[in-house]
């Protein structure tokens, strides 16, 4: 593994992405304009004449001509000032970075939960093609990605706290009643244990349960078919039959050596799952009450508020190429074969 | 015996080994059959409110129950199927007709069709899709044409991509040659040799993406976008019974929601039944 | 019901919050006691009563963070519950007030013991800067121009703790206009020690931070999530308030907030769709009151300057055609006053009243075969997918009951943003919403809505008369009281008669809350007051 041209693989991905991303604010910039509606009169709330909506709208900035609304909007990006939100006052920047941590660790934890079983399914359905525990593997995972989300996500409320009243108030990351940890990574699960709280750690976690078994649901299909698939490409191929020739025991066999080589495709897939699921569960969070960066932006379209959305889609586009770059380079990482092309 | 095997029709040969399959497109021909029937056979009139019975349960006068403003759910979900058949089939039709063609030239010409598109592509997909969605219907307007309009240009990309991969792997090969040397035009050769050859693995793409196309409008309507009211369209109505299920009134949202659950769950079997016949590279 | 009984056992048991609950020892038994929890849709997005864009709730939390010079007085309803009195104003920064002998000006006398949250003391210099950035600002100027309160000029500070209001417009309206939120007072000092060149009022500043010196003082606010108020010990303004503490958390769904009442792990709502309070009303496990919205009404609006609506024949066949009964019965649960049905003539002075419509589609068939429309025409009904909720049951029985008489209505469900900016550009031909005007005098909520001079943005029908016009004008400068009902009963037989504006119901301030909490006082600005309630 050559490291220099891993660097300039790297670079090169970066650059490369470079005229997406200046595309992206460009479109992004346009659209929220396009979005029909006066914020001035929409923020103005109930005020007695239009000359005072007017004076509001001046007051915003929203009666400059768009080519200046433009370059000033480019101005702050180049200064690092992503806007502030009109619906909640606060600097784009600092909600994004306090709403990423609380999307990435449910992603993490639906991801976690997703692997835990889907796994397990994949190679017991490899190990046995064509039987009904294959077919059951099959069918469970595909019901899950067919499941709507928000279908999904209130029938889970319904069921474990209305009726049953198992899980915790879907009210958010936290209980009503308690403090949450001091915030270090801004994820709470991890927060709390580096603060030694079990208690907290405890309602964290169930507060996350729902929403990342619904979320699991959705992975879980195409998690199952790429194990099943890697496990049977591998099994059948020349070196794992030469250590069951030589004897290895079966479940080293399949664990050690056939899933580790396994493993490439099920990183690749779980990469695609994961930025896709960073940004688009905006429906989960809606359903659990959940102060992720989804449901920012839908509030933010909601309300008109421009600088939330622009923010919001410039940094998941950066989010996006970050992690499809990483994901070619554990690719590389796992597998010597994989050369970089610079 | 082995001739009998390859006697079989190749679809009755896969539809006897892979059960789920058979069930999965039975399930297809009888959800196609509700959407045709359904507006003619549904006992009450899918729009008409009634306030008497608001928010009743299932009963034998109303099978599903009652929405909040009266409106039988079992006649609602059976007429929602033709509405949300119909956004899936057109936004993906849309999709593939457009992607396919595109991606087939791009991966076949190379050259400059192909960097454009590619860098279009690439920004179109830097966008997180659904809000793509959300953003297009906002400023176009709340319409089911819209939404078929949103939902096939978040497909797009990837109807571009795979037809650009599978018809750049022809590019190369002996008979595209062969005929090349024999005089058939570029054109030609796209229409006659490359697209048809290219056709097989997208064919697993679209009854996956039906799926999703759906959960997609679906979702949309759950927001608040999309198709207007009174129109009965499964997301709308798990959104209309979103709020009612604390108060005990589950079969608001289950029926749709319900509904949604086995018409997406038949296209993702059919698109794993078809993959496993379609796909070459499938390793049992 | 089953659920109810499994919620009560096993979910009890269960549930991550009883369980910190359940090992709470009688010391913080006593601080749950005090602590009252509040669940809303949406929490505030700025500190600042007087900011830009502020939204409702931000005027809400403000009202117990900041004091004002006075407030209102607490009466008690038919019903039995308790509201504000906009003809009784009490004291709460200023200890007294003398009005001039012609009515030109207002002399306040200030506690000299009332200190701010940072315990300095508030003085008339104080009050004289809050006024001014009052009126110097686009947002609360609106407001207090409907007091007759423009200029700095007319803020005059006498001395430490005296200071004079002038008022040359005599506008009866004044002295209540300087009880709402706006005119709140501020710490002068902090604020201006935070002010810039480029922002002289420190409004960047007070959108994240208080400067007052109100019942309670801000222990945290975490945007979209949750806000805890910590009471004010040194509160000089009134009765020291019961609750040591007001969380208030955002819950999005209603469902989830009702649940959260249901089961005890909230205090308080009055976020609900009417169907909730209704049903919790009924089920009468919780405490639910309904106080009709003073000057507010729901109502269908039709654009006088659109065909066909400009026909006033179209409009009144519109008014019979919709279906009252079912509307306030299912749509609304009952949770209001009824204002169709009524006389055909107004009665009196107050306002809202019933207008002398019901649902009789044979007579709007008429009228529209009167105007020449005896086939009907298309239009499109458009409404707030915000309250999606309420509305949308609303207007799907308006639309089929327009179906009935010929008038085929695609309904147009907007996000909030675009509903009130076209209805103030004036491009919905005819729309569901609602209005409702501060101060408890009709000719200030007719300035607002029916004002064809003023035309102004809530003015979604374009409505003008010169006769109501004149009117308005007089039932807000007269003292006469003939000239002051005369003027009213014009108002009012023209909003009858001309109907571009067809009010469904007076909607009510609904609140949900434990049994052991009361003292819940209705607001003018229908947000939470905390100072008066207490639990037990």
């Amino acid at each position: 593994m050559a490291s220099a041209s891993l660097w300039r693989y790297a670079a090169r991905r970066v650059l490369l992405a470079l005229p997406a991303l200046a595309g992206v604010v460009v479109v992004t910039f346009v659209i929220t304009r396009m979005l029909p509606g006066d914020p001035a009169l929409y923020y103005a709330g109930q005020v007695d004449s239009f000359a005072s909506v007017d004076e509001i709208r001046h007051r915003m900035g929203l009666d400059r001509p768009l080519p200046l609304q433009f370059v000033a909007y480019v101005d702050d990006l180049a200064h690092g000032d992503l806007g502030q939100s009109l619906s909640t006052g606060q600097p784009v920047g600092r909600e994004l970075i306090q709403r990423l941590p609380a999307s990435f660790e449910l992603m993490a934890s639906a991801l976690s939960l997703a692997l835990l079983i889907a796994v397990p399914l994949g190679v017991m359905a490899a190990t046995r093609p064509g039987s009904w525990i294959d077919h059951a593997c099959r069918l469970i995972g595909t019901a899950g990605v067919s499941l709507p989300t928000f279908f999904t996500g209130l029938l889970l409320i319904y069921v474990f706290y209305y009726v049953a009243g198992w899980a915790p108030a879907p009210v958010g990351r936290f209980p009503s009643f308690m403090r949450p940890p001091p915030s270090i990574t801004g994820m709470i699960l991890i927060d709390s244990l580096l603060a030694g709280d079990l208690d907290k750690f405890q309602a964290a976690l169930g507060q996350i349960a729902l929403p990342a078994l619904t979320m699991a649901l959705f992975a879980l299909a195409p998690l199952t078919r790429m194990t099943r698939a890697a496990m049977l490409g591998v099994l059948s191929s020349d070196f794992v039959r030469q250590a069951r020739a030589n004897g290895a025991p079966r479940l080293h066999l399949l664990f050690v050596t056939a899933l580790r080589n396994g493993l490439l495709p099920v990183v690749t897939t779980l990469g695609m799952i994961a930025s896709s699921m960073l940004g688009a569960n905006v429906l989960v969070e809606r359903v659990f009450a959940w102060p992720g960066v989804g449901s920012y932006a839908l509030d933010a379209m909601v309300s008109l508020d421009y600088a939330p959305l622009q923010g919001f889609v410039l940094v998941m586009s950066v989010v996006y190429v970050l992690i499809n770059l990483g994901i070619d380079i554990l690719y590389g990482v796992i597998d010597p074969r994989v050369r970089f092309e610079a | 015996m082995s001739e009998a095997v390859a006697r079989r029709s190749p679809l009755r040969h896969l539809l006897q080994e892979n059960k789920l399959t058979g069930v999965a497109v039975g399930l297809f021909g009888l959800l196609v059959l509700v959407a045709l029937l359904a507006p003619s056979l549904v006992p009450h009139d899918p729009l008409a409110t009634n306030a008497a019975h608001s928010v009743e349960p299932p009963s034998a006068q109303f099978w599903f129950g009652t929405d909040e403003v009266g409106r039988d759910v079992f006649s609602r979900t059976m007429v929602a199927t033709q509405l949300d058949l119909g956004i899936a089939l057109s936004a993906v039709a849309i999709s593939f007709a457009i992607g396919s063609v595109l991606g087939a030239a791009c991966g076949f010409f190379g050259g400059w069709l192909d960097r454009i598109t590619a860098r279009l592509v690439d920004t179109l997909m830097a966008f997180p899709l659904f809000l793509l969605a959300m953003a297009i219907i906002s400023v176009l307007g709340n319409s089911t044409a819209n939404v078929v309009y949103a939902t096939a240009l978040v497909n797009l990309p990837f109807y571009i991509r795979m037809a650009r991969a599978e018809a750049a792997k022809l590019r190369g090969s002996g008979y595209i040659e062969a005929a090349r040397l024999a005089g058939m035009g570029p054109a030609q050769l796209l229409t006659a040799h490359v697209y048809p050859n290219i056709l097989p693995p997208i064919m697993v793409q679209i009854s996956l993406n039906l799926g999703w196309a759906i959960l997609n409008a679906a979702g949309l309507s759950f927001i608040g976008l999309g198709v207007r009211p009174p129109v009965a369209e499964w997301g709308i109505m798990v959104a209309d019974g979103a709020s009612l299920i604390v108060s005990g009134a589950w079969w608001v949202s289950l029926f749709p929601g319900v509904a949604l659950m086995l018409t997406v769950l038949c296209f993702n079997l059919i698109g794993d039944g078809l993959r496993d016949v379609l796909d070459p590279r499938r390793v049992t | 019901m089953l659920r109810r009984d499994l919620l009560r056992t096993t979910g009890a048991l269960l549930s991550a919050d009883a369980l910190s609950l359940l090992r709470v020892t009688p010391a913080s038994a006593q601080s749950r006691a005090e602590t009252l929890l509040v669940v809303v849709e949406v929490g505030q997005n700025s500190l600042d009563p007087q900011g830009l864009g502020v939204n409702q709730a931000t005027l809400g939390v403000t009202w117990n963070l900041y004091d004002r010079l006075i407030g209102f007085g607490v009466k008690t309803l038919p019903d039995g519950n308790a509201s504000f009195d906009f003809d009784h104003l009490v004291p709460e920064l200023a200890e007294s007030w003398t009005t001039a002998a012609d009515g030109g000006s207002v002399t306040f006398r200030l506690r000299p013991d009332a200190t701010f949250h940072d315990g300095s003391k508030v003085t008339a210099a104080d009050v004289k800067w809050s006024l001014d950035r009052a009126v110097s600002n686009p947002a609360p100027a609106s407001q207090m121009r409907a007091g007759g309160l423009e200029k700095p000029e007319q803020f005059v500070v006498l001395d430490e703790h005296t200071i004079r209001v002038d008022l040359p417009a005599h506008s009866k309206l004044s002295l209540p206009d300087l009880a709402v939120i706006q005119p709140s007072v501020f710490n002068a000092k902090l604020c201006q020690a935070h002010a810039t060149t480029d922002d002289p009022w420190a409004l960047n500043w007070a959108k994240t931070n208080t400067a007052g010196s109100g019942a309670y003082t801000l222990e945290s606010w975490t945007p979209r999530q949750e806000t805890v108020l910590a009471r004010n010990e040194s509160w000089r303004g009134g009765k020291l308030p019961f609750f040591k503490r007001i969380v208030i958390r955002e819950i999005p769904s209603s469902g989830n907030r009702r649940a959260l009442l249901e089961r005890g792990d909230a205090d308080l709502s009055f976020d609900l769709p009417p169907r909730d309070f209704a049903d919790l009303a009924r089920d009468a496990k919780l405490t639910v009151l309904g106080v009709p919205a003073p000057n507010t009404f729901q109502y269908v609006g039709m654009n006088t300057h659109t065909k066909p609506f400009d026909d006033v024949r179209v409009r009144q066949a519109v008014a019979w055609a919709l279906p009252y009964d079912k509307i306030f019965d299912t749509a609304l649960q009952g949770r209001g006053r009824k204002l169709f049905g009524g006389p055909a003539a107004p009665v009196g002075n107050e306002w809202p009243q019933p207008f002398p419509y019901h649902t009789d589609p044979d007579r709007a068939k008429a009228l529209l075969a009167e105007a020449g429309l005896a086939g009907g025409f298309e239009t499109t009904l458009a409404f707030d997918l915000g309250t999606a909720s309420v509305d949308e049951p609303v207007c799907l029985f308006i639309q089929e009951a327009l179906a009935g008489i010929g008038i085929k209505a695609a309904i147009n469900r907007l996000p909030p943003g675009q509903l009130r900016g076209s209805i103030g550009s004036r491009q919905q031909p005819l729309y569901l919403f609602s209005f409702g005007a501060w101060f408890d005098v009709p000719e200030y909520f007719f300035f607002l809505l029916y004002d064809g001079k003023l035309n102004g943005p809530s003015n979604g029908a374009s409505y003008a008369n010169q006769a109501v016009d004149a009117a308005i004008d007089t039932a807000r400068n007269t003292s006469d009281p003939e000239a002051y009902a005369a003027a009213l009963r014009t108002m009012f037989t023209a909003a009858m008669t001309d109907v571009p504006y067809v009010p469904l119901a007076q909607p009510f301030v609904n609140v949900a809350m434990q049994k052991s909490i009361s003292g819940f006082v209705n607001m003018f600005h229908r947000q939470l007051d905390y100072r008066p309630l207490h639990r037990g």
